[in-house]
């Protein structure tokens, strides 16, 4: 790495302490491992990223094996997108709210039990995971604490979108699939209730 | 019918746990305190109960449309309550729709889908208007709307529960029992902000 690329890196991170201290940390775990349990621990990143997920898996139910990683890929390259305008200073606004957006639109697609456009849920995917990392900036000041856990982020939300896409997708049965509209349903719920609330303050 | 019922309690139990154990401090507090809210309004529980029941009652689809309908109508009522937008007579709509879904379980009444949608979907707006003017600000929010959201989605699984006793002929009776009783229950509420 250059020493530009790194200067850019460290200045980055200094420029966006703010949003940096958005989420509160997990005590005593940095690095790799607290990157990689952030989109776990905070709600907002866990709601889109699971309802994401779920929206994709009933998408993909019996397309052919080689399709079903469009939608990790999908996530995965807003994931990159993201980090790569962090990077660059960029310092997002609204990106927690923008989180719970996309949380409540998968949501009542996921409840409605009719889901858009092949295309639609995989942009859906792709947009979560642009907003999941523009909204997890590092809280570290050191450039290789700080990769890492950009990386641990990357892994953990990747992991946890696939996941949740694979458990969709293999579902069969009709309360299986009426269990996860249901989930749908108050994954909506919740996030336009504190959307509500947001916007009303 | 009941051996599928068991997994999906189980499977919406155990699925929200996975964000909510993940919260430490206030958050958990935010999401135990909206877990507890709705549970702690018999009012609220009451008619949450008796929507199950009459899902039940009425069969499939409306045995799973009720509870995926009432949440995100209650979530445009509870939008209403946060912003403030007048609407006369909550608690009257609360306690009316203890009694009427409870009416509709005594009677074992079996209108059409979209009507019982419609009278469950207005009933919601009242339930969730009430709790969104509660819902308190802050970060732990998202963990509070999770928690009474999914209170309110096992409060309706437990009345579909029991509702599934209607199967059998002495379990009919004890549904429509609780039916009533429901509906007493809401005649007294309303009685009482009278």
């Amino acid at each position: 790495m250059s020493a530009a690329v790194r200067s850019s890196l460290v200045l980055a991170l200094l420029v966006v302490p703010d949003a940096a201290l958005a989420h509160p940390a997990l005590p005593g775990i940095g690095g790799f491992w607290g990157g990689l349990l952030h989109p776990f621990v905070v709600p907002a990143h866990a709601l889109a990223i699971v309802a994401a997920g779920l929206l994709v898996g009933q998408v993909i139910k019996g397309v052919p094996e080689s399709a079903r990683w469009n939608g990790p890929a999908a996530f995965a390259a807003g994931l990159v997108a993201g980090s790569i305008a962090i990077a660059c200073a960029f310092v997002p606004v609204h990106a927690n709210e923008a989180l719970l957006g996309l949380a409540a639109l998968s949501g009542i697609w996921i409840a409605a039990g009719r889901i858009p456009l092949h295309l639609t849920p995989l942009l859906i995917a792709g947009l979560t995971g642009l907003v999941v990392a523009l909204d997890s900036p590092p809280d570290a000041t050191l450039l290789r604490e700080a990769l890492l856990m950009q990386i641990g982020t990357f892994c953990g939300a990747l992991a946890l979108f696939t996941a949740l896409q694979e458990i969709a997708s293999r579902l069969r049965r009709g309360w299986q699939h009426v269990g996860v509209r249901i989930l749908g349903s108050w994954t909506a719920a919740s996030a336009i209730l504190v959307l509500a609330l947001r916007f009303a303050k | 019918m009941k051996d599928r019922v068991i997994p999906i309690v189980a499977l919406l139990a155990v699925m929200p746990a996975m964000p909510a154990s993940a919260h430490t401090g206030s958050l958990a507090g935010g999401f135990l305190g909206g877990l507890a809210h709705p549970v702690l309004g018999p009012d609220h529980v009451l008619a949450m109960v008796a929507v199950g029941l009459w899902g039940a009652f009425l069969g499939a689809p409306a045995i799973y449309l009720l509870p995926i309908v009432f949440p995100l109508v209650m979530a445009v009522g509870g939008v209403m309550g946060i912003a403030g937008v007048p609407l006369p007579g909550t608690e009257i709509g609360i306690a009316l729709s203890a009694i009427v879904l409870g009416l509709m379980v005594m009677l074992a009444a079996g209108p059409p889908l979209w009507v019982a949608t419609l009278v469950v979907g207005a009933f919601a707006i009242f339930h969730g208007y009430a709790h969104g003017a509660e819902l308190p600000p802050g970060a732990d929010a998202l963990a509070y709307s999770a928690g009474f959201v999914i209170a309110t989605g096992l409060l309706h699984l437990a009345g579909i529960a029991f509702g599934l006793l209607s199967r059998w002929p002495t379990g009919a009776t004890a549904v429509r029992t609780a039916g009533a009783l429901i509906a007493a229950a809401g005649a007294f509420f309303l009685f009482r902000l009278a």
